[in-house]
């Protein structure tokens, strides 16, 4: 059987988990105000902070406490209750992505056509964070949700 | 379709005969956190599982769970007994 051993308290993984999307957001948010521009030295200092923290909790929360793994085992590997959990976590994954990722682009969409001059995003970076979100949502579900892991 | 909470026994079983979780969660086939969560009756097990904790403490099923609260193990074996005429 597969096991995920490794001690954190749900609390600290909920933590984890808005530290994790919260500093991609920042991330993101500085990359789209800053392209083309000059650096900015606090904006930057600000990025590289969000960075460090971005790296710190995706390690403790999907490297340490074996999520991650635990996500891409074999189903022969787990047993009945791990499997309802990493599939329920799967089903909550997809309808969040489906939500987010519709309304991202309605919203971009929207602002194409209706804004005075349109918006002209780089595309590249919000595609990238939408796929890590893809990719980290299920193991994040069971952080937030599971009582032990 | 609601499911119903499914009650058991395994934690009092499981010390009455002195074994670990992790012991019994090698013997049933599965992670001793799921034994946790069976014995805090967090997770109803599947039929199979429920079959196999029954083969492993050699005791038939409706004596290990239950759709209501169990009653202490001693009161139920009185009860059978009275009912029996014993």
């Amino acid at each position: 059987m597969n096991t995920i051993t490794a001690k954190s308290n749900r609390p600290s993984r909920r933590l984890g988990v808005l530290l994790n999307y919260g500093t991609l957001i920042i991330m993101l948010a500085i990359y789209i105000a800053l392209v083309g521009e000059n650096i900015n030295i606090p904006v930057m200092a600000i990025g590289i902070t969000a960075l460090v923290i971005f790296i710190i909790s995706f390690i403790n929360l999907h490297v340490r406490t074996k999520l991650w793994k635990f996500v891409h085992t074999k189903i022969d590997n787990l047993d009945e209750r791990e499997i309802q959990v990493v599939f329920q976590s799967l089903r909550h994954s997809y309808s969040i992505f489906g939500i987010v990722c519709l309304s991202f682009f309605l919203v971009y969409e929207l602002l194409r056509e209706f804004l005075p001059g349109g918006i002209d995003l780089p595309l590249m970076p919000i595609i990238a964070a939408l796929i890590y979100l893809a990719h980290t949502l299920p193991s994040s579900i069971i952080a937030w949700k599971e009582k032990e892991i | 379709m609601k499911i119903r909470k499914i009650y058991n026994r395994i934690a009092v079983l499981r010390k009455e005969r002195g074994i670990s979780r992790k012991d019994l969660a090698d013997k049933i086939g599965v992670n001793f956190q799921t034994v946790g969560y069976l014995e805090r009756e967090e997770y109803n097990p599947s039929l199979d599982l429920a079959f196999r904790i029954s083969e492993c403490f050699a005791l038939p099923i409706d004596l290990i769970f239950s759709t209501e609260p169990l009653k202490p193990l001693s009161q139920q074996i009185l009860e059978y007994k009275k009912e029996k005429g014993e």
